[in-house]
């Protein structure tokens, strides 16, 4: 691809982000004006729709662009690191594991206590997780043992979630389970964001500063050692990052599937496959997918709300089979 | 002449297994030392912890008189290239990117490549002569180009020592005997120079290595010029083979198996 197209596509993902942003605001199931709304909420009039968009329309869209940088910058990280296209936060299990977490905490009634019991558990889940991967593989450090491992992972806390979801006492627990399954942003509030973004913040801080050692990383571990990289240090702090991204992201919006895996994917030509300079266009292109996506959901009309998981994968999975038969020769 | 690379008492295991066993070596500047063996006999192993990829269990590695470990990985990397076995590239990148990741030790924090990294590029980009390369994607070189991009990318380095491991494998005659010259050239370039190159090729050996070192079994059971390293009973002994050699041109043919 030609620079100058590579550079136009680009600036156009960059506007796309305050359109969608806009496009988000305004959807809902109550009508919004937005400059009544913004002069209320300057004035600092408590009314309805003041508080409509500074209490659920802000913060989820804000939540969106997080999660959606968060996982997409994950998954460029995992992928970057591992030398392998395949590799995400869902297919290593350190989603799935969050959710296990959540699930649990849900089935066992604990969810009661405090609002931050589920997000807090699902972190905690992600975390552990991560930490196993890292502390099974360390000794070998190869790529295909972490990714074999994860899918192990993977596998066994899915039957764990569905077997608790086969004892749930009641119907209405199987919905709770079913959204941190599918994934959804519906109902968030200030307090998930707050409770976010430091992490994610903190999760960024670590995985940017990595590009060089990613970029150094395609030629393979050995060579990478040998261009003077630290390769357990680096690698503990990118895994450190993607774990602190996707925990959150999984604490406060469920199991959200397919963005790590495919905003890099779809990104990659724009940068030559350059796995650093990946980092910043994926964090972009999550941010206005998510958005997109969490858009879609609301405008779909049905009796309820569709999960955010659901269009993510449908809007996912054909783009990506795509992107594989046109790219395969360079695949490989 | 000082000694640009020291090993003595090497040893390094896997799973309590003996990979290498006191490897003593020397290299001094402008040498070209050949390494080789039959498959299995530690050849890439010692090349790696030569290359500080991997640490030995026991024993001391010095770089002009300094103890490995005295020394800052980064420096350390700006002084060493190390050339991987067909130079794997895992991403379709483009030739000039690769090249430029060569400049790593210099920017491990700024992306953005220096007047002096560019300088740097160029000059390694004119000594293999790909300048036609530029532009291309690298999954879709053969395997030559592809060798020829990553000793670009190692001269973009400047380094004083590199470290080969089977650069010829996989390659026709004109691309080996090109690699060949050119590691040959880098290590005579300046007193403080060497290479050390991993061959299965034993004319190549003769030919262009100064020096040659015979590992068998994990261990070092000959080194000294060619001639003597692959005198015939050493052939037979380690190799297993019968060859006709002829020093003086260069050439050693296996005939048959033993």
């Amino acid at each position: 691809m030609r620079a100058s197209k590579q550079q136009l596509y680009f600036i156009l993902l960059v506007f796309s982000i305050p359109l969608f942003f806009c496009w988000h605001i305004l959807s809902g199931p109550t009508a919004l004006s937005v400059i009544s709304a913004t002069s209320d909420l300057l004035k600092g009039e408590a009314s309805t729709q003041a508080l409509i968009l500074s209490e659920i329309r802000l913060p989820r869209a804000l939540l969106a662009v997080c999660i959606g940088i968060s996982l997409a910058l994950s998954g460029a990280a995992l992928q970057g690191l591992l030398i392998n296209p395949l590799a995400s936060p869902d297919l290593l299990g350190v989603s799935q594991s969050g959710v296990l977490a959540a699930v649990l905490v849900l089935y066992y009634g604990l969810a009661a206590v405090s609002w931050f019991v589920v997000p807090l558990a699902a972190m905690s889940g992600a975390l552990i997780a991560v930490a196993f991967i890292f502390s099974l593989s360390g000794k070998y450090q190869g790529a295909l043992t972490i990714i074999l491992i994860g899918i192990a992972i993977n596998a066994m806390t899915s039957a764990m979630t569905s077997l608790a979801l086969n004892f749930a006492p009641n119907p209405f627990a199987l919905q709770e389970v079913y959204f941190w399954m599918l994934g959804s942003l519906s109902n968030r509030s200030t307090n998930e964001l707050f409770f976010a973004l430091p992490f994610m913040l903190l999760g960024w801080v670590l995985i940017f500063p990595r590009r060089q050692f990613l970029d150094a990383m395609s030629l393979g571990e050995d060579t990478a050692r040998s261009l003077g990289f630290n390769l357990k240090k680096q690698k503990f702090l990118l895994i450190s990052g993607v774990a602190l991204c996707t925990g959150t992201s999984v604490a406060v919006s469920g199991n959200i599937s397919f963005i790590g895996l495919m905003v890099p994917h779809l990104l990659r030509p724009l940068v030559n496959h350059e796995p650093g300079r990946l980092l910043v266009y994926s964090a972009v292109g999550g941010a206005s997918l998510l958005l997109l996506a969490d858009t879609l959901v609301q405008n779909i009309p049905g009796a309820q709300e569709l999960q955010v998981g659901v269009i993510t994968a449908a809007l996912g999975g054909p783009f990506f089979l795509l992107l594989i038969f046109k790219n395969r020769q360079l695949l490989r | 002449m000082t000694a640009l690379i020291q090993a003595s008492d090497l040893c390094w295991k896997i799973n309590q297994s003996d990979i290498l066993k006191d490897i003593n070596l020397t290299v001094v500047g402008g040498e070209v030392l050949g390494i080789i063996g039959p498959n299995g006999a530690g050849k890439s192993s010692l090349l790696k912890i030569l290359a500080r990829i991997n640490e030995p269990f026991s024993g001391m590695l010095k770089l002009q008189n300094n103890s490995y470990k005295e020394i800052e990985l980064r420096s350390f990397a700006k002084q060493l290239a190390y050339l991987e076995q067909n130079a794997p590239v895992n991403w379709p990148l483009l030739v000039e990117k690769v090249i430029a990741l060569g400049r790593s030790p210099y920017q491990h924090h700024s992306a953005k490549l220096s007047q002096e990294d560019k300088a740097a590029i160029d000059k390694a980009i004119v000594a293999t002569g790909i300048e036609h390369l530029l532009g291309r994607v690298i999954s879709t070189l053969s395997q030559g180009e592809k060798m020829l991009v990553a000793l670009s990318r190692i001269f973009s380095l400047e380094p004083k020592l590199i470290l080969a491991d089977e650069p010829t494998a996989a390659l026709d005659p004109y691309h080996q005997l090109l690699i060949m010259e050119l590691l040959q050239q880098h290590a005579k370039a300046d007193t403080d120079h060497a290479a050390i190159i991993v061959l299965h090729d034993l004319g190549l050996a003769t030919r262009f290595c100064d020096k040659l070192v015979l590992m068998y079994e994990g261990k070092i059971v000959s080194s000294g010029p060619s001639a003597d390293v692959l005198a015939d009973e050493n052939l037979r002994e380690f190799y297993r083979i019968n060859c006709y050699s002829d020093f003086q041109q260069g050439l050693i043919q296996p005939l048959n198996r033993l």
